[in-house]
């Protein structure tokens, strides 16, 4: 993975200086909470409803264990003794003192990690395949691309105020698990005829109060040029996103009032204007970022004969092999999904000693490297054959080892009214309430791949557009009401919920969810998936079970 | 009000001209487009030297043609959330080539002046004087760069690769 050279040590150093001498200054008055608002925020620094709350940046995904340690030193010394994983590839501390936000910054510095970007109206952390590197599905590995964004946006002059947040996404797999349709920016590396890499580049996706799918813009961009592109889309959106009103403000909207056609020709025409300014990195650079991704030294391995013995008696074991190991590029290796969704627990929560533990366990079995995915889970992508069973072993007597990846109570959730200001609902406890009443894994194995994503607010920090089941808590005069939706997808097929109706108090959505999941298997064909169901069926059928006929 | 060296150059000393105000002969003034139309021609030939003031908001396509007539352009930022300023003076230097003083008012906080500089502006009014010494110390507080800028500083990538070759030629 990508290791930090004087230059960027120099750079992170800097920022955590500024960071602590405008903490000081807003203490001593000399900055007002109005100036000081984007200042903490481009450094993640959140106040939410109870305290601060601080996101930090894991790029693209990737941390190896030391920095895992160090995050889980920060959650006991300075919050309460866990971390929230969440959907962008962040993790996000929930109780930190704003005094103590600068001693947080150093402790990530020196394990060359930071908070950069990851909130405020500026280019975020950039997401990828959490199993870059590893699977065997995709072209090259992207996450050189990924860091080769990170460097151009990082306090890049011209778009630190942009109209709103920017978010891009990186796969260089056919299966998108980085949901990048749904990005302001999502880039799909491919090859064009001659086998040259490119990028299929997409604009304008995004969630919240108005949930967009992004559009191709350009079919095929040569690699080279990525960084230019980019600056002249942002160029274009800088100068001409709305900046009247915060909830028209995102690239979508400008892209769908300006029409797809004539956004391209603008950003055509900077482009062509301004892509040999020497935006570009030079080859060299590519080179010496994608020397830093190289292939762990896996030995080759025949596939493990005993494993199928070993599965066949320990039905739990034969659960968790199916459902979140993934095939591995290295014979004889499998990628780990650490489920981070317990039944009954907080999607995405993360003790102090878990973290110590899947660091340890990295260390052990997967060449020091964990990786975190948008799903909110932690992933050991090169795990032997051959050690799974002990592994399992371990993850499940640390309450990690649920083997419900891709399973319905694989939950995405936001924070919910727990914890954040603009919540209306709560999203936590109903994702408890369905873990529990789903925590039957045989029948979850017999559902099968099924998506369910909750948000606590229309600002859909919880994805529900994308779920399979999207979960909507609203606020009507006072009570929490939950509304359902169906069909949503953030995979390479992106497609929209669509709203099935009024919404059902707390304690009914449990009840509701089992109606909707009782249709599908009713009606299901032979393999047929509840998404690839919803999309036979219509919402019809699941309306009138929800509703009845009237 | 001071006015803010950014980048080295010595600030032009300029007045606004608002509008019904009379333009004294050699005098510096300061218009927005809207007054370069308004003015008579002879009345505006007899000044020392016009600098053209104009919104950050302001589309880039739609300013006056032949930008070096100026001295000095102003850009005024409405707000300091709003950043179409900096990609307005990247326009101005970058596409329309100005030389010229490239000057920022507005305001603006201390921690953007070195946001300004890289974008290539050379000078801030301050409307907040008080906090002269916060604005400077942000104009150098980082030293090395990922991007190539307005200001000509030299970006990491050529600190690593000080024989690399810009990676197009076409």
């Amino acid at each position: 993975m990508y290791a930090y050279d004087k230059y960027d040590h120099a750079i992170v150093s800097a920022r955590v200086a500024e960071f602590r001498d405008q903490v000081e200054r807003r203490l001593s008055g000399a900055l007002s909470e109005e100036e000081f608002r984007p200042l903490r925020l481009m450094n993640g620094l959140y106040l939410q409803l109870h305290a601060y709350m601080l996101r930090v940046a894991i790029p693209y995904g990737t941390l190896n264990s030391v920095q895992m340690k160090r995050l889980a030193h920060i959650a006991r010394r300075y919050d309460k003794g866990y971390a929230h994983f969440t959907t962008r590839q962040n993790v996000q501390y929930n109780w930190p003192k704003l005094v103590e936000a600068p001693d947080i910054l150093q402790e990530l510095a020196e394990v060359e990690m930071h908070a950069i970007q990851t909130s405020g109206n500026c280019i975020r952390n950039t997401t990828t395949d959490q199993f870059a590197g590893a699977t065997n599905e995709e072209l090259e590995d992207p996450r050189p691309y990924a860091e080769l964004i990170r460097q151009w946006s990082s306090f890049h002059p011209e778009f630190a105020f942009l109209p709103r947040k920017f978010k891009i996404a990186i796969t260089a797999a056919d299966k998108d698990r980085a949901a990048i349709r749904w990005h302001d920016i999502g880039l799909v590396l491919k090859q064009d005829a001659a086998s040259n890499l490119g990028f299929e580049v997409v604009v304008g996706g995004g969630m919240g109060r108005t949930p967009v799918i992004g559009k191709t813009i350009r079919d095929f961009l040569p690699k080279d040029d990525l960084l230019s592109y980019l600056e002249a889309i942002l160029r274009v959106y800088n100068a001409a996103g709305r900046r009247d009103n915060k909830y028209k403000a995102r690239i979508k909207i400008l892209v769908e009032e300006t029409g797809v056609d004539i956004f391209t020709k603008q950003v055509e025409d900077e482009w062509t204007r301004t892509r040999n300014d020497g935006i570009d990195f030079p080859a060299e650079e590519e080179a010496r970022i994608r020397a830093h991704f190289t292939p762990p030294p896996l030995e080759v391995l025949p596939a493990w004969s005993d494993l199928e013995t070993i599965s066949a008696k320990d039905p739990k074991f034969s659960s968790w092999l199916r459902n979140n190991t993934d095939s591995h590029k290295v014979s004889g290796h499998r990628i780990v999904t650490i489920s981070l969704k317990p039944h009954g627990g907080i999607p995405g929560d993360a003790t102090a000693d878990q973290m110590d533990l899947v660091a340890e366990l990295a260390d052990s079995y997967s060449q020091s490297e964990i990786r975190v995915s948008h799903e909110q889970n932690l992933i050991l992508p090169h795990v032997a054959e051959r050690d799974l069973p002990a592994l399992y072993k371990i993850l499940n007597e640390a309450g990690l080892g649920t083997p419900n990846a891709g399973l319905l109570t694989d939950i995405i959730a936001c924070p919910g009214l727990d914890y954040c200001a603009l919540a209306n609902a709560r999203s936590i406890p109903i994702t408890q309430a369905i873990t529990n009443r789903f925590n039957d894994i045989q029948r979850l194995e017999d559902i099968g791949e099924l998506k369910i994503k909750i948000s606590g607010c229309i600002n859909s920090c919880g994805h529900h557009h994308a779920g399979h089941i999207g979960i909507l808590g609203v606020d009507r005069k006072g009570e929490e009401l939950f509304q359902i939706m169906l069909g949503g997808s953030g995979d390479a097929d992106a497609s929209k919920g669509i709203l099935l109706g009024r919404g059902f108090p707390a304690d009914q959505i449990v009840g509701a969810i089992e109606t909707v999941v009782g249709v599908y298997m009713d009606a299901r064909e032979e393999g047929e998936l509840f998404l690839h169901a919803v999309r036979r069926l219509g919402t019809q059928p699941f309306k009138e079970a929800l509703y009845g006929n009237a | 009000m001071e006015t803010l060296s950014l980048s080295g150059i010595v600030p032009q000393r300029i007045d606004r001209i608002e509008e019904g105000s009379n333009i004294a002969e050699g005098q510096a003034v300061l218009l927005s487009a809207t007054d370069l139309t308004d003015f008579d021609p002879a009345v505006l030939s007899s000044a020392g030297s016009i600098g053209l003031m104009v919104n950050g908001g302001d589309d880039f396509g739609a300013l006056p043609q032949d930008l070096e007539q100026f001295s000095l352009i102003n850009i005024h930022f409405n707000a300091f959330t709003d950043g179409r300023g900096f990609t307005l003076a990247r326009r101005i230097r970058r596409d329309a080539g100005f030389k010229g003083e490239l000057r920022a008012s507005g305001p603006l906080m201390p921690d953007q002046t070195q946001y300004l500089a890289r974008t290539g502006f050379d000078s801030l009014v301050l409307e907040d004087t008080c906090r002269k010494a916060d604005f400077q110390t942000s104009l150098t507080r980082f030293a090395l760069f990922y991007q190539s800028a307005q200001d000509g500083s030299v970006p990491v990538t050529k600190l690593r690769h000080p024989v690399s070759d810009v990676r197009k030629v076409s």
